[in-house]
């Protein structure tokens, strides 16, 4: 099974007070924080608070659409601008709140065999899949979409539309940013799984 | 030779990598990556091609007015989760209908209905749906089998029904009108609940062992205008909000995206009305929406760049000869991407089947003809439909079925994962019919699309 949605979207005195968005030995990861390293705590921080920040995006989105609809069903003004700043806004939501999501253990996972694994395996292939997967994937896609971003800003691209954005060039800048802290956010997840392993390995009790 | 090869080994790695456990959008990632790579080495694909997953990226996800419905539909079934309506509701169905065979089961199936065409968020819908009907269906001594059964099927309607973020993917991915995906699922959305309904009361009339009636204790009919205050307050902020979302994609009046946007701010408006919007509740709807919304895209980047490679090295031509190779008639191959997207479903949910499977089939359903069936122009909603139809029972089907572990984590310990899996079964049987019925008749889906003005 795979965990669909990713969320149990309710909170953990509904189910049991357990909190169904954490599998086990997930759970146990954040209760160690105070033992990872400065490295890892750090970018565990810069991407909770930058996912938690653009969760507030949400607001102002539903604002904006809220506005652009009335302005266009009552009072007959159209807005390029307001509907190239709603997929602004979602743009910037999902960009820097992928590595957060994967902090919280969001992302959908094929968890049928995965019940099965001890905490050590499951680390293991943590580690392995950050290595040779997220980190090389996210750091490429970090590197192309820097390009992207230059050339849009060497000829100071804008939008096309009459009424749109100007400085399409701006939203492209956050590409390479997004992709490199969901990499970090790869790093510390290696770091912090590979450290885990080991320890069960030494025999620690987990 | 290794060249032809390559496809093969793509799919079939990504397949293994995806049991290990290790989230879905990195394995794909990760994969198309490797054999970007191994394609360069073979002279089959350049460094530069990467460069057009980033191009696809921007064009497709990003600067795409339609996707931005899917953090607000999110949003707005977090919201009115929070909001506190589906509290009485069950209280108010289960006394409209306490003298129907089953009367509970029966109740919990309508709510599931409402609340799939108000949040659409079926983890949120099965637990809702387990923490209040559940304990009250143990003490009337329902049988388990039927009371996880009927919570299971009526929660996973979300997916179906709209506003449905499943139907936003689907349309823009198959280039349908998301309107007209949503209009389609209406009539096989309340077909299925339908089947359900008659399935429970026929059960609970001949089998009172499994539903046994409720003792109706004071027998003085309460007033009618009594009832119906009830019921008003308890349906009626709920459908309200759904009939606003709808009614106005449907008479086309705003886009699923304005629709999505006010829904949402409805849903707000809903919960400050209950007292139920404070800071820290807020919070919690955001984050748990945010999460939910990094989820699908981050699987949404990781399918594209996939994609992308997969096709690069002759994939999907290698998927559509070998299923033309089969020489199968139209109802012969329907019937057979329906049984590859079903069996799939043991084992993967609808995000990795729409995005990995479906572009695969896109070509063979444009040149499928089934003559007067179901004209031409309406056959790719009609697939499309089907395939949500199907999709849903992915959720349901054991032994993996995701809805089966939800309401185990909210179910009391007396009820086993024995009791969960036999009492699918006959639910899943349903949604089979359901299908067949679609099939047989292609107008419960295409003919609502038809007579709306998206």
């Amino acid at each position: 099974m795979a965990q669909a949605y990713g969320t149990a979207p309710l909170s953990g005195d509904r189910s049991g007070g357990r909190d169904l968005r954490v599998p086990p030995g997930m759970q146990s990861e954040r209760l160690k924080m105070n033992d990872e390293s400065w490295l890892v705590r750090t970018i565990f921080r810069i991407n909770r608070l930058t996912g938690q920040g653009v969760s507030w995006l949400l607001i102002p989105l539903m604002l904006v659409i809220v506005l652009d609809v009335v302005g266009r069903r009552f009072f007959n003004v159209g807005s390029v601008g307001l509907q190239e700043i709603e997929w602004h806004l979602h743009t910037l939501i999902f960009l820097f709140a992928a590595a957060y999501a994967y902090q919280r253990d969001g992302h959908v996972r094929i968890t049928m065999l995965r019940d099965r694994m001890s905490g050590r395996t499951k680390a293991w292939i943590e580690a392995a899949g950050c290595l040779f997967a997220l980190i090389p994937y996210a750091a490429l896609l970090s590197y192309l979409s820097y390009a992207y971003f230059a050339y849009s800003f060497s000829i100071n691209e804008a939008s096309e539309a009459p009424g749109g954005l100007p400085a399409r060039w701006f939203l492209k800048a956050f590409f390479p940013i997004a992709f490199a802290l969901l990499a970090l956010q790869g790093v510390a997840m290696f770091l912090s799984t590979l450290k885990e392993a080991r320890r069960r390995r030494a025999g620690e009790p987990s | 030779m290794i060249e032809d090869l390559l496809p093969f080994l793509m799919f079939a790695l990504m397949a293994v990598l995806l049991f290990s456990g290790f989230p879905v959008a990195f394995v794909l990632g990760g994969v198309a990556l490797t054999f970007g790579l191994l394609g360069i080495a073979f002279g089959m694909f350049s460094f530069m091609e990467f460069n057009n997953i980033v191009y696809r990226i921007w064009g497709g996800v990003a600067e795409n007015v339609l996707l931005v419905s899917v953090p607000m539909f999110v949003l707005m079934g977090v919201a009115l989760e929070k909001s506190g309506v589906a509290d009485d509701l069950l209280n108010c169905l289960a006394r409209l209908f306490r003298r129907v065979p089953g009367s509970l089961a029966v109740a919990l199936t309508i709510m599931g209905t409402v609340l799939a065409a108000s949040t659409g968020i079926v983890g949120a819908s099965i637990v809702m749906l387990g923490v209040i009907g559940l304990p009250t269906m143990m003490r009337l001594r329902y049988r388990p089998e039927l009371a996880t059964g009927t919570i299971c099927a009526a929660g996973t309607l979300g997916i179906l029904i709209p506003p449905s973020i499943m139907l936003v993917l689907m349309g823009d991915l198959m280039r349908l009108s998301v309107g007209d995906l949503f209009m389609g699922a209406v009539f096989p959305g309340l077909l299925l609940a339908s089947l359900y309904t008659v399935y429970i009361i026929a059960l609970c009339f001949f089998r009172p062992d499994f539903g046994p009636p409720i003792a109706v204790v004071d027998d003085k009919e309460e007033s009618v205008l009594d009832l119906t205050s009830m019921f008003l307050k308890a349906l009626g902020p709920p459908l309200f909000l759904i009939g606003l979302v709808l009614g106005s994609i449907f008479f086309g009046w705003t886009t699923p995206t304005e629709a999505s946007g006010v829904g949402a701010f409805g849903a707000f408006l809903l919960a400050a009305v209950n007292r139920r919007l404070s800071f820290a509740a807020v919070k919690d709807i955001l984050d748990q929406t945010v999460i939910t919304v990094a989820m699908v895209f981050v699987i949404f980047i990781g399918a594209t760049a996939f994609s992308y490679v997969f096709r690069s090295l002759g994939g999907e031509d290698v998927a559509e000869h070998a299923l033309l190779s089969l020489k199968l008639g139209p109802w012969a191959l329907l019937c057979v991407l329906m049984a590859i997207i079903f069996l799939l479903g043991f084992f993967f949910e609808w995000l990795e089947i729409i995005l990995i499977v479906l572009p695969l089939f896109g070509p063979i359903v444009k040149v499928m003809d089934f003559g007067g069936h179901v004209p031409s122009a309406d056959i790719a909603l009609w697939f499309a439909i089907l395939v949500a139809v199907n999709l849903q029972t992915s959720f349901l089907t054991p032994p993996f079925g995701f809805a089966l572990f939800y309401i185990k984590g909210v179910a009391p310990p007396q009820v086993t994962m024995g009791h969960i899996y036999r009492g699918i079964i006959p639910f899943v049987i349903l949604q089979l019919i359901g299908l067949a019925l679609v099939m047989a008749f292609p107008a419960l889906a295409t003919w609502l699309p038809s007579v709306s003005f998206t």
